[in-house]
């Protein structure tokens, strides 16, 4: 029994040690967030620009973006690194018909000595050049909630808002999954005069799904507006920015007030009653 | 039958009835003519042709400028080429106003830290920048460097000890606002990596 107890300990002891490095790794490692054209993207059109999404503490200093035409020998290329985006990306001018495997290299961080995550994926080109901008009915609507989450980084409990968009309809003749969404918050507590301020670059979600944005307590409190524009694989955006979408936020602690003493009595409460009546019966025999 | 009428009679009587409603027909198929009868004014000669500019609800084109509006009415609104920024990036044309230009982070790089100051106990503290970069995190006490441990001991939670921070290469909190102006949240001192530049 001792001895069962031992490993026990040991076991618990060794799992909190492998999260805890778990932890600390995530926090702010430079992993790729998302490339496009996505991993199985058909029709990839051939004048199409490769781009890969790094977290915002990714370097770039010049590594090997591979590329292999049909299976054959993969080729090194040397991409162009937008640091402000944090953006990779390469126009290797692509074959028709031809397949293709691409490895996104893993870079290393600002703040941090190990690599990043990186990715491979595969994706067939199409014969169609890509000559109109994207068409996207822009933000439809928006929901909000709060959301206490763990941070990685400082180990503490941080709240953020969570606002989770309806879409309009998107579609380009490059494809629909290849397109990249640019959120921008167009009014706000910290929007700095006129100007909207970019707040997230994804992926175009698949259709029917909402896009997820998460912002501080300070940046998404009161009346917020959004907007948003969707950009191709040959930098051609929508004409969707005017289309606004607005909500009044409030900060948490968020109480119901008199409602509560209008619910209904819980279970924890009979229990509690059904505790009481049978202590005082108690106290009553020993009388 | 007392009051039955003869049937020659009747006929008159439906052949005038459709030769007073065929009259009222005929005037049913107005024309511009018409119109000086019913109400004294006349249309223009060509309804269909397009109104002069001053009429609303009539789009007069003109080139497309990020304002909200369909300005070349062309049906959609702000079609513009975004605008490249001097760092990287570009600007766009949203909700009738072009965007700021992009930022590597919004507060701070990822696991970074910054020195920041307390009321009690040791005064000197460190902030760490949140997985997302949206924020800095609670500030946690540590002890003061050896360099600034006596001015945390003598001055305690000071201007003083913000800038013995600052004069010893540490990012540091403006919480006195040592550059004078007006913000107590940004930092100072050696915050290349902890900054969102670019």
């Amino acid at each position: 029994m001792q001895a069962v107890r031992r490993w026990a300990q040991v076991a618990i002891t060794l799992s909190a040690l492998f999260f805890q490095r778990g932890a600390d790794a995530a926090c702010n490692r430079p992993d790729i967030e998302f490339a496009v054209p996505p991993d199985g993207a058909e029709a990839v059109p051939p004048n199409a620009k490769l781009f890969a999404r790094y977290k915002s503490n990714a370097e770039y200093l010049g590594e090997d973006i591979t590329l292999a035409e049909n299976g054959g020998e993969p080729v090194a290329l040397t991409g162009e690194w937008s640091s402000t985006e944090t953006l990779l990306s390469v126009a290797p001018g692509l074959e028709p018909g031809s397949s293709y495997d691409i490895e996104w290299p893993r870079l290393r961080g600002v703040n941090s000595g190990s690599l990043g995550r990186g990715l491979d994926l595969a994706f067939q080109v199409g014969t169609t050049l890509d000559e109109a901008p994207p068409v996207f009915g822009g933000l439809t609507g928006v929901d909000w909630d709060v959301d206490r989450e763990r941070d990685d980084c400082t180990d503490s409990l941080e709240e953020r808002y969570l606002f989770d968009f309806e879409l309009g309809e998107a579609s380009d003749d490059g494809g629909r999954e290849s397109l990249v969404v640019l959120l921008f918050q167009t009014k706000g507590p910290k929007v700095k005069g006129s100007a909207p301020e970019p707040v997230s670059v994804q992926r175009m979600p698949r259709e029917g799904k909402t896009l997820r944005l998460s912002r501080t307590l300070g940046d998404g409190e009161g009346d917020v507006c959004f907007a948003a524009v969707a950009r191709d694989l040959t930098g051609k955006v929508s004409a969707s920015g005017a289309e606004e979408v607005c909500v009044e936020t409030v900060a948490p602690p968020f109480f119901d007030g008199c409602s509560v003493g209008h619910a209904p009595a819980s279970r924890g409460a009979w229990l509690l009653g059904l505790a009481l009546w049978a202590a005082l019966g108690r106290r009553r025999s020993l009388r | 039958m007392p009051h039955s009428l003869s049937a020659p009679f009747r006929l008159g009587m439906s052949l005038v009835g459709a030769v007073a409603l065929a009259a009222a027909c005929g005037r049913s198929g107005l024309d511009a003519d018409d119109l000086d009868w019913v109400s004294g004014q006349q249309l223009p000669p060509d309804a269909a042709a397009p109104l002069p500019d001053a009429q609303p609800g009539v789009c007069a084109p003109s080139e497309e400028v990020c304002n909200g509006s369909d300005d070349d009415c062309d049906g959609q609104v702000d079609e513009l080429t975004p605008l490249p920024c001097p760092d990287g990036g570009e600007q766009y044309c949203v909700g009738g106003a072009w965007s700021a230009c992009p930022e590597r982070c919004e507060a701070c790089m990822p696991g970074s830290e910054r020195i920041c100051f307390m009321t009690f106990c040791k005064h000197w503290a460190v902030q760490t920048c949140t997985a997302d970069g949206k924020s800095f995190g609670k500030c946690h006490e540590e002890d003061p460097p050896p360099e600034c441990a006596k001015v945390a001991k003598d001055k305690k939670y000071s201007k003083e000890l913000e800038r013995c921070c600052l004069d010893n290469g540490y990012c540091c909190r403006d919480t006195f606002d040592l550059d004078d102006d007006g913000s107590t949240d940004e930092m100072l001192g050696e915050c290349e990596d902890v900054l969102c530049k670019p």
